[in-house]
């Protein structure tokens, strides 16, 4: 796997499918590993370096999945497995999934593509800095849409806000903050035929879906391109492919307008 | 952690609105824990938080109003949340756990998050019920919610079978302490201004509010419902809660603007009030207020009180009313729950300084001493010192642009 911008499907871990296990992290709090925020964690507690939080995740209906996608943890060793047997044994992913003295807070981990999948099991032995209680902000556990071919020529990167501004008697402001999201506008200059059609048929999705800018090069470091940007998004100006310096057969050109969902 | 205070006071706010709802089963039990809307599904649902207020003597032409509005959530129903318990995807679903979305229980919390991301002073901003639910072909849903009021307003007082007399607070706990109210009110017990006696209370006709709200007027007490919380109680004001500061004050300021000023308060002046139907009176004794207000008198009809009650009625109604009370309505920071109701408060508009040389208006330390400037003074129409306090008698809330609009008189 490439990579360029890629698109996810729908994170397999959510409210219905899936059921939650945890050594000591509140059961409560299991929303904040698939609600597309990394600053609300599950935190474990009375974890230590010879204690590990083990992560279970139990899937009514079996997933199919070949990308994980970790956020906003504090992990320094341990590792992510799957089952296809409800825990009877747990299996490595093609490319086995091992944290060792990892530093960094966000991973993204590809294998080869696994269906029948009842359970995923996040050991978290020790962390990056000793004996604190482990955390963890998303855990995304999906499949693959599409990797364009070529990353987009242009995009126009924004975070439009919900805000309010307020006048004081003397001119001052107040400046209320409700939220922000994730906005591009993505120009792919030159589009293959094929890669129209998978954004047509993104367009036509009847679910949101992850767009991954960076498509797991660790090498891009600027913002909304790094590991940690991953948006779960809508696709929400009019499918419009254009023809190249309007010459049929030489390509296309398509923006593809994204805001967070 | 930063206080309530401070970050309020600060001109940056991180704000944080959650919106909860408590659903009934078959046998008109609500469940036990308020299940969380705004989010439901781990998606923002809410589109626009709509805005309410709590008013007491608020009317400036009428004399003992009290109101609690409703409030309406636009929300997101692309997915059916909202719509009848029969519908596969509604919250309400499935018809056999629950009854239907009208009195379903619903609550606003609101508070301030501080530069940890902790909340700070969160609060319930409005408590009340559904009401009905308005489905758009848009993919939105309007939830209309009134507040506990309209619970208030569901019963005639005639079911209560009342007989003989009662003073105004044993009809009021009549009123309050029953199960069918107290479900969503806790009973507190009143504690009128005037607690006459009504001399048969088989007579009184309207709805507890109607009721509630007379008895209030007439023993000179306020209603006072907030969310969950009603109060029968004097009309008192209590401490000063927030000194608000304007135009021109010298501390960081925290009005957006004033939008009346009734420097005078005549709307609800009353030197005389008349007994309907009787030969009873209250008239100031007060000349200057005889010649500046006098007019028609304020009738009220005492009837239903002891015939000892009536003149002291009267008596009590004019001492509240025959003094005007300047009045001020002005936009302000949200405050969450800091201002309510019946609290002082103190506000600080100044005029523009300006120089003058008939030495009038002179401000403490407005210019430079011995550098050559004559006296200033201070002009403007609006001019409030921070010494006077005032009552506030409405607050409201918009929830969706986090600001309020608070009306208050002076006390």
């Amino acid at each position: 796997m490439g990579t360029n911008l890629k698109f996810y499907g729908t994170n397999e871990l959510d409210g219905t499918n899936t059921s939650y296990s945890f050594t000591s992290a509140s059961a409560s709090l299991t929303g904040n590993l698939w609600d597309n925020n990394y600053n609300t964690k599950i935190l474990s507690s009375g974890s230590d370096d010879l204690t590990p939080e083990v992560l279970i995740f139990s899937f009514t209906s079996t997933i199919t999945i070949d990308a994980i996608h970790i956020g906003n943890h504090n992990c320094k060793a341990g590792d992510i497995q799957y089952s296809t047997d409800n825990q009877g044994t747990w299996n490595d992913f093609s490319s086995a999934i091992a944290l060792s003295n990892e530093t960094e807070s966000y991973h993204y981990y590809t294998f080869n593509e696994v269906s029948g999948i009842t359970d995923i099991r996040f050991r978290m032995n020790t962390t990056q800095t000793a004996d604190d209680e482990k955390y963890l902000g998303q855990f995304r556990a999906f499949s693959l849409i599409y990797e364009m071919l070529q990353n987009p020529a242009t995009d126009d990167f924004e975070e439009p806000e919900n805000s309010r501004l307020h006048r004081l008697g003397d001119a001052g402001s107040v400046y209320v903050f409700f939220g922000n999201k994730y906005r591009n506008l993505f120009t792919f200059s030159d589009a293959t035929d094929a890669e129209v059609l998978q954004l047509k048929a993104l367009k036509e999705r009847k679910a949101p879906f992850y767009v991954f800018p960076g498509g797991g090069d660790t090498a891009k470091t600027q913002y909304g391109w790094r590991i940690a940007d991953m948006y779960y998004v809508n696709y929400i100006n009019a499918f419009a492919p254009k023809l190249k310096q309007n010459i049929l057969g030489i390509g296309s050109i398509i923006e593809v307008e994204l805001l967070e969902a | 952690m930063t206080t309530l205070v401070n970050l309020i006071k600060r001109n940056k706010h991180n704000v944080a609105r959650r919106l909860y709802i408590k659903r009934r089963d078959l046998s008109e039990t609500y469940e036990a824990s308020w299940v969380r809307v705004d989010n439901y599904g781990n998606k923002q649902r809410v589109i626009n938080w709509g805005s309410a207020f709590s008013a007491i003597d608020s009317d400036p032409q009428i004399i003992g109003s009290f109101d609690v509005s409703g409030i309406s959530f636009q929300v997101d129903n692309s997915e059916g949340l909202f719509n009848v318990e029969t519908y596969l995807y509604s919250i309400w679903y499935p018809e056999t756990d629950y009854l239907n979305r009208r009195y379903t229980k619903i609550k606003l919390e609101t508070g301030y998050i501080d530069d940890d991301g902790t909340e700070v002073g969160t609060t319930v901003d409005f408590e009340g019920y559904i009401d009905s639910v308005e489905i758009s072909e848009d993919y939105t849903a309007m939830l209309h919610c009134l507040s506990y009021q309209g619970i208030l307003q569901r019963y005639p007082v005639t079911d209560l079978s009342l007989t003989g007399s009662k003073t105004v607070e044993q009809v009021v706990t009549a009123i309050m302490n029953q199960s069918k109210i107290t479900d969503y009110i806790p009973y507190i017990a009143p504690s009128a201004a005037y607690n006459f006696t009504i001399s048969d209370t088989s007579t009184l006709e309207g709805t507890y509010w109607d009721i509630l709200t007379e008895l209030a007027f007439k023993s000179n007490s306020v209603i006072y419902l907030q969310g969950s919380t009603f109060k029968f109680i004097e009309r008192t004001a209590g401490s000063v809660v927030w000194n608000f500061k304007g135009t021109n004050s010298l501390e960081p300021q925290d009005v957006y603007s004033v939008n009346t000023y009734d420097d005078e308060g005549t709307g609800r002046v009353r030197v005389y009030f008349k007994a309907e139907g009787l030969a009873l009176t209250a008239e100031t004794s007060d000349t200057t207020l005889q010649k500046k207000y006098k007019s028609e008198p304020e009738i009220v009809n005492v009837d239903f009180a002891d015939s000892g009650d009536r003149q002291s009625i009267l008596n009590a109604l004019l001492a509240e009313f025959e003094s005007p009370k300047p009045r001020i309505n002005f936009d302000c920071k949200f405050l969450l729950n800091q201002v309510a109701p019946l609290d002082k408060i103190t506000i600080e508009i100044r005029g523009q300084q300006q120089p003058g040389t008939d030495g009038g208006g002179f401000i403490w330390d407005a210019w430079q001493w011995d550098d050559g400037s004559v006296w200033g003074r201070e002009i403007g129409g609006i001019v409030v010192s921070s010494g006077t306090e005032w009552k506030v008698t409405e607050v409201y809330k918009n929830f969706d642009d986090y600001i309020m609009t608070i009306s208050a008189e002076r006390v």
